[in-house]
């Protein structure tokens, strides 16, 4: 089949509303939200800790957060696949092959991003800031909620930066989903499997819906923020 | 309740660096206190350091005034407005419900901008709303720095009559840090004179 006629194929597929097509999207979306969610919970506190903590803290943090965003994929599976096989040391929780190991998987891929760049957007506010909330006593967690929020544009790249990462990611959803149909199958797992298989069609149907979701929500966004400044002016 | 907060050989700068070496002055209640000198004498590293945002590199301060509402609050020459509306530019202040918000507003005369973008204000209005909102904190110790840089005549005018206002409304003691000392009439002043800073 040629890649024109596989083309075509997936086109169809699409448009004719393949039960699997669906079904596998969904539980990407799904995964991928629930992982954000929490990591949004833990990595933004995490970077603002970081940027306020003294010089020393601050510095091993920072380069610990910025290293972590390189993390390869499939280490991740790799190391959550030992800590929840039988023998490992989360065995007891029985997650292995579940949809909520992939959450831990892409949990852990996201967290050292949005703490990262929440750190580099809470360091680059400008001290009165940091100043003015202080001398009118708000309290420690109001003001991390305070001056992350006022970082506005950063955050939302954090958090689509992250949403890129995982949604897209292979190696760990593999590793630790074990692309089991109707359960842990996703549109990156499924599309290995597929072109494996052979059925170019249906790789390139599922590629393409990675590509819009992923471009899509990426590009709707920006073009929000865009709008938004653009009024602004 | 203290009349006056002493500072004693008082030192400032930022981190292990020496901005001035101020010495000993006093600042009383029911009175301004003018820390005047030229640019880089450390006028706006003093204030800081009273309010409790830089730590004192020597000397001290009796009695020691807690930093934020009720304690001192240090307004910036132009003060940082979050973003968002003016009144949630208020209530963020821990001490401040919505009518003391709406009275420290109406006191400074800008209760009109309380639903306002604060990020969308001219520099007049957010000099005006920073100090609302220090005044909505009620500190015991007022500290502004430069508050007449960004005014013209008529704004100068009316911004003596707030403190004179801020005053008669309860806030103890003021601090102001300006380049020269102001010729304000009716108001009593005490003046802490900076040197021009070393090379």
């Amino acid at each position: 089949m040629s890649l024109v006629d596989a083309f075509g194929e997936a086109l169809k597929l699409i448009a004719r509303g393949d039960a699997e097509v669906w079904d596998v999207t969904a539980v990407s979306l799904q995964v991928s939200a629930i992982a954000l969610l929490l990591a949004i919970v833990v990595g933004l506190p995490i970077g603002y800790a970081v940027a306020t903590a003294r010089r020393s803290v601050a510095s091993v943090g920072s380069w610990l957060l910025h290293t972590l965003t390189a993390l390869p994929t499939v280490v991740v599976g790799l190391t959550l696949y030992f800590a929840f096989s039988a023998a490992g040391p989360l065995g007891w929780m029985d997650l292995l092959y579940t949809r909520t190991a992939m959450v831990a998987g892409q949990f852990l891929l996201a967290v050292p991003i949005l703490g990262a760049i929440a750190l580099t957007a809470v360091r680059h506010l400008p001290v009165e800031a940091h100043e003015t909330a202080v001398t009118l006593g708000v309290s420690r967690r109001l003001r991390m909620q305070l001056l992350l929020l006022e970082t506005g544009p950063a955050l939302g790249s954090a958090v689509l930066l992250a949403f890129a990462r995982i949604f897209t990611e292979l190696g760990a959803a593999v590793i630790l989903g074990g692309n089991i149909r109707g359960q842990t199958r996703t549109l990156t797992t499924v599309i290995a499997l597929e072109y494996s298989k052979g059925d170019d069609a249906r790789a390139i149907a599922m590629g393409l819906i990675l590509l819009v979701v992923a471009l899509g929500i990426n590009g709707a966004v920006h073009g929000a923020g865009l709008w938004r400044g653009g009024n602004h002016t | 309740m203290t009349t006056a907060i002493d500072a004693v050989d008082v030192v400032v700068g930022y981190g292990s660096k020496v901005v001035a070496d101020v010495g000993s002055f006093r600042m009383q209640v029911d009175r301004i206190t003018v820390v005047a000198g030229p640019n880089g004498s450390g006028k706006t590293t003093l204030l800081k350091t009273v309010a409790g945002l830089l730590p004192l590199m020597g000397g001290h301060i009796a009695p020691r005034v807690h930093q934020g509402p009720a304690g001192a609050v240090f307004v910036h020459s132009t003060p940082y407005l979050f973003a968002g509306t003016v009144r949630h530019n208020m209530q963020i202040v821990s001490r401040a419900d919505e009518q003391r918000a709406r009275e420290a507003l109406h006191m400074l005369g800008v209760d009109d901008l309380w639903g306002r973008d604060a990020r969308h204000l001219s520099t007049g209005q957010r000099q005006r709303i920073g100090i609302a909102r220090a005044l909505a904190a009620q500190p015991r110790l007022l500290l502004i720095d430069e508050p007449e840089g960004g005014l013209d005549a008529e704004g100068i005018s009316s911004w003596r009559r707030i403190v004179a206002q801020a005053l008669s409304a309860g806030i103890p003691a003021i601090v102001i840090a300006t380049h020269d000392v102001p010729a304000w009439d009716g108001l009593p002043l005490n003046v802490v004179q900076l040197p021009v800073p070393r090379k």
